[in-house]
């Protein structure tokens, strides 16, 4: 009785994974074909629990068994040829969202001026992060439903005209450039370094030559611009060392782009930019709408341009930047 | 990377499961069932496990290449599967490719032999 149960259990097993239809005729075959393989053994009469799991364990695994009675199915999520269109639509689909999302906050940065940049730069990754996710999920299942259902996406009738350009060779970066970069970049640090408070001399008639900036804020951005200048000589080597578009390059690259940023962000948003000489000396109301050395920068319209497109310039260089080193990188795996 | 014998068993795999189908339909211009096939093709050389060749008779049924009739007389009921006329042009057509495909075959693997 034992026995007949693990039988009819294995049949069940199958034949529940079956359309409707045809799981009566399975079941009563497998049963005939199970007693015909105990036949064989000489145990259909009193098969042994041992004969019954060996003929059993010869036919495999129920899931498996019962796979090869249905109709070769769609058993991936998105297959070819719905998988190469999707991949492309993804990237397309990601790369609008992600630089969507960054002109948003470029916006809300230069409208809504903050003074604590970091918070703002972790809500920015996060909703990068949270804003691909979602795009990736919508354009898979979008695409899971296409291939599922068969959805005729390109008919290919001119696959010819069609044919992918043949990738361009990466150029490495011209030489001279980077070298005439890295002595300039030697000769700012050793001038910011060398003169004890480098500034902007201004000439006013009634007052002579006075500085234009706050050496007070020059001391305090010093860390800074230096961290920027020795980031700047380190792309620049990188790029002398290695392939334009390696992985080292990006790296720097992008570490230049956030100081590079960083100090933009501190200049405009500074109370205390302009040195108090130059505060009493500066009258002129009628740019006063656009230009008043007591605020800082981004307070006139002006100001919030110039800070926009100047984080946005450094956004869309690293990105692009990204976007080719990616490239370079799997092509030359592949 | 898969071992050479992973490989080759792919490699045989794949070249065996086209041809099972046309075996079966040469051993079914008379009724025959399912686990009498499996013994008639070992004998003849061609192995073929009854949990491939069970869905196999149902794949060509469905397809019309086979037809079926259950036969209650004995103790066992037993389904005993028939080429249609449709399966036996099917079948006459595809010999014909396999004997053109084999004697080609056989002349490509023994010049390739010879060059070796």
């Amino acid at each position: 009785m034992k026995s007949n149960n693990i039988i009819e259990r294995y049949i069940y097993a199958i034949s529940r994974q079956l359309p409707v239809k045809s799981r009566e005729d399975t079941a009563r075959e497998l049963r005939t074909l199970i007693a015909d393989m105990l036949a064989e053994r000489g145990a259909e009469q009193e098969p042994s629990e041992e004969d019954i799991r060996a003929v059993l364990t010869e036919l495999g695994r129920p899931d498996e068994l019962a796979q090869k009675y249905l109709p070769a199915q769609r058993n991936c999520l998105i297959g070819q040829p719905h998988f190469r269109i999707y991949k492309l639509v993804l990237k397309i689909v990601l790369a609008a969202t992600l630089f969507g999302l960054s002109v948003a906050l470029m916006v809300e940065l230069v409208s809504a001026p903050t003074e604590n940049l970091l918070v703002r730069l972790g809500e920015w990754v996060l909703r990068l992060f949270s804003g691909g996710l979602q795009a990736f999920a919508y354009v898979t299942l979008i695409f899971a439903l296409f291939y599922h259902y068969d959805v005729k996406l390109d008919e290919e009738k001119d696959f010819l005209s069609e044919l992918p350009e043949l990738p361009e060779r990466a150029p490495k970066s011209s030489a001279a450039e980077n070298i005439i970069g890295l002595i300039f970049t030697v000769l700012f640090a050793l001038a910011f370094v060398v003169l004890p408070e480098t500034n902007i001399p201004v000439w006013f008639e009634e007052r002579g030559f006075i500085p234009l900036l706050n050496p007070e804020f020059l001391r305090s951005m010093r860390p800074l611009l230096l961290a920027s200048l020795a980031v700047g000589a380190l792309n620049d080597i990188t790029m002398l060392a290695e392939r334009k578009n390696s992985v080292p390059a990006l790296l720097t690259q992008l570490l230049d782009a956030v100081l590079s940023g960083a100090l933009a962000w501190a200049f405009f948003s500074s109370a205390n930019l302009f040195s108090s000489q130059f505060v009493q000396a500066f009258h002129a109301p009628e740019v006063a709408g656009l230009f008043d050395p007591s605020l800082p920068l981004n307070h006139s319209w002006l100001g919030k341009l110039l800070l926009g497109l100047t984080l946005f310039g450094l956004a869309v260089g690293s990105i692009s930047a990204i976007v080719k080193t990616i490239r370079a990188v799997s092509e030359k795996s592949a | 990377m898969q071992s050479k014998e992973a490989l080759l068993a792919g490699f045989v795999t794949e070249m065996r499961r086209g041809a099972i189908a046309l075996a079966v339909l040469s051993r079914l211009s008379e009724p025959g069932y399912g686990y009498q096939l499996v013994r008639d093709l070992a004998v003849g050389g061609v192995p073929v496990e009854a949990n491939t060749l069970y869905p196999l008779l149902r794949r060509l049924e469905e397809q019309a290449l086979l037809r079926s009739d259950w036969d209650m007389r004995e103790g066992k009921p037993r389904k005993y599967y028939q080429r249609t006329e449709t399966g036996t042009e099917v079948y006459e057509r595809w010999r014909a490719e396999w004997k053109q495909f084999s004697v080609s075959f056989n002349s490509l693997l023994e010049d390739n032999h010879e060059v070796k």
